[in-house]
């Protein structure tokens, strides 16, 4: 493993979507959430790891999940709003499958923090994952030697599980080959070792 | 225009009891109603709320039935009414208790009263129907909420009213739920995204409405009606019915098996009604 660098992003933000209701119907509720998400998103940026914590919401439509959240991980993959770390919190039975089918639709994923486990199309992503926070903090190399796939494979893997705020990367400190190499970790709290 | 409103559920048969007459009034003859459900209310409520927005008067003529009026009443039909509608028969005085658990009264359904509209909502259903039931069917009535404001916006508004049922005399633990609005109807907001140009009439609209993925915008949505019927609940009986300009839809389902049946009428509505009842074995 690489010796990391020492975390400059200490940030942590929770954001209980409570506070917009208990029953959440619509669209424009879903638009409303999500953007005053981006607000304190940018206010407390740089943010190391973005809890959404779903507890105390008794029920959501689909329609709201998708504007909310479907949207706010296209933002997130866009690079339109930044977070090292993104995990969703107090999800029950029923809002767990709803945010599911959300992100199902949207070909995304996201964390389960309460699980650790991937919502979405995590189909392929959810042995990736689970191998990721096995090794801690790893380069690509070595996660596609660990899965027996292609480096190529590996870093569109590790692509998708980034910009999903599952993993954070940055640059090695001294890549032994040169180049561009990124290492990677678990999106995390605190210290930034150790699962979520 | 004349519309009656007789028996039970007139708003739900293929053909509305319409007859036109020499001015642009409408009367809505409510006399012989049996029984007034969620739809009956919500529509009444927008029709006359659209004919005032272009100057003609609407006339309500209470039921004789002074129980249907008490309960017409009750749901504050008469409160949602555009000023200036007159109203004939004899209201009864009321003595108004609390029915929060159990109904939600004929209210206008804009974004800034959507809110509290779904939180009450929320809470008749998971009251009536159980934290499980009650929030599977809640994610379905949201839809309704959520299509009216996204889709029904117009000057006269949304009108909405629920009501839960014990089963006492149908055996079934029952919600109905109507949504009413006099926006642009399903047809042309479906047209408006150039993948459904060529859908040609109301009820073909409808059709496509309750498919996956079907939508006015090119977004990646159009799922709230599929989601509604696939998903209220798998021990419930569910029944969807959609006007939309001269279009009808009626859409059941029952655990696994669905149906669906989609009709032009001869009696136009405007903008879209929606009615939805789920009902449970006690």
């Amino acid at each position: 493993m690489n010796e990391m660098k020492p975390q400059k992003r200490e940030t942590l933000l929770t954001y209980p979507v409570k506070e917009h209701g208990t029953f959440l119907a619509t669209r424009v509720k879903g638009a409303d959430a999500r953007r005053a998400l981006e607000e304190q998103l940018t206010a407390a940026a740089p943010v190391a790891l973005l809890t959404i914590d779903f507890g105390g919401v008794e029920a959501m439509t689909n329609s709201f999940v998708d504007e909310f959240l479907g949207k706010f991980y296209l933002l997130l993959a866009a690079g339109d709003v930044s977070a090292d770390g993104v995990r969703l919190v107090g999800l029950d039975e029923e809002t767990r499958e709803g945010v599911t089918v959300c992100l199902e639709r949207r070909k995304q994923v996201a964390v389960d923090g309460d699980t650790h486990e991937l919502l979405g199309d995590a189909s392929i992503l959810a042995g990736t994952y689970e191998e990721a926070r096995r090794l801690g903090d790893f380069r690509a190399a070595e996660l596609a030697e660990a899965l027996g796939i292609s480096l190529p494979n590996a870093n569109n893997r590790l692509k998708r599980l980034v910009e999903a705020g599952a993993l954070y990367r940055e640059r090695s400190a001294g890549p032994e080959r040169g180049g561009k190499e990124f290492t990677y970790r678990l999106a995390t709290a605190g210290d930034g070792r150790g699962g979520m | 225009m004349l519309l009656e409103l007789a028996g039970r559920h007139p708003l739900l048969r293929d053909s509305l009891a319409i007859q036109s007459t020499d001015d642009s009034r409408i009367v809505l003859d409510a006399r012989r109603l049996l029984f007034a459900s969620p739809l009956d209310l919500t529509a009444t409520a927008a029709i006359a709320h659209a004919h005032a927005a272009v100057g003609a008067q609407a006339t309500l003529l209470l039921p004789d039935s002074k129980d249907v009026t008490a309960y017409v009443q009750r749901m504050d039909l008469l409160k949602a009414l555009p000023s200036g509608t007159h109203v004939e028969g004899k209201v009864p005085e009321e003595i108004r208790s609390d029915r929060s658990a159990t109904l939600l009264e004929v209210a206008a359904l804009r974004p800034d009263t959507a809110d509290a509209i779904s939180e009450g909502l929320g809470r008749v259903a998971t009251q009536h129907l159980g934290p499980r039931d009650g929030r599977r069917v809640f994610k379905g009535i949201g839809e309704l909420i959520d299509n009216a404001i996204s889709h029904g916006a117009s000057t006269c508004g949304a009108f909405i009213a629920a009501q839960a049922y014990s089963g006492k005399t149908t055996g079934y633990r029952r919600l109905e739920i109507a949504v009413c609005d006099t926006g642009i109807g399903v047809l042309t907001h479906l047209r408006r995204n150039p993948e459904h140009a060529h859908v040609t009439t109301s009820a073909e609209a409808l059709e496509h409405a309750v498919r996956p993925g079907v939508s006015g915008t090119r977004d990646t949505r159009g799922n709230g009606l599929p989601d509604l019927l696939a998903g209220t609940s798998d021990t419930a009986a569910t029944r969807l019915v959609l006007r939309s300009g001269d279009g009808l839809l009626r859409a059941g389902r029952l655990r696994r098996a669905a149906v669906t049946r989609s009709l032009s009428t001869r009696a136009p509505v405007q903008g879209t009604w929606s009615w939805l009842r789920v009902s449970y074995r006690p």
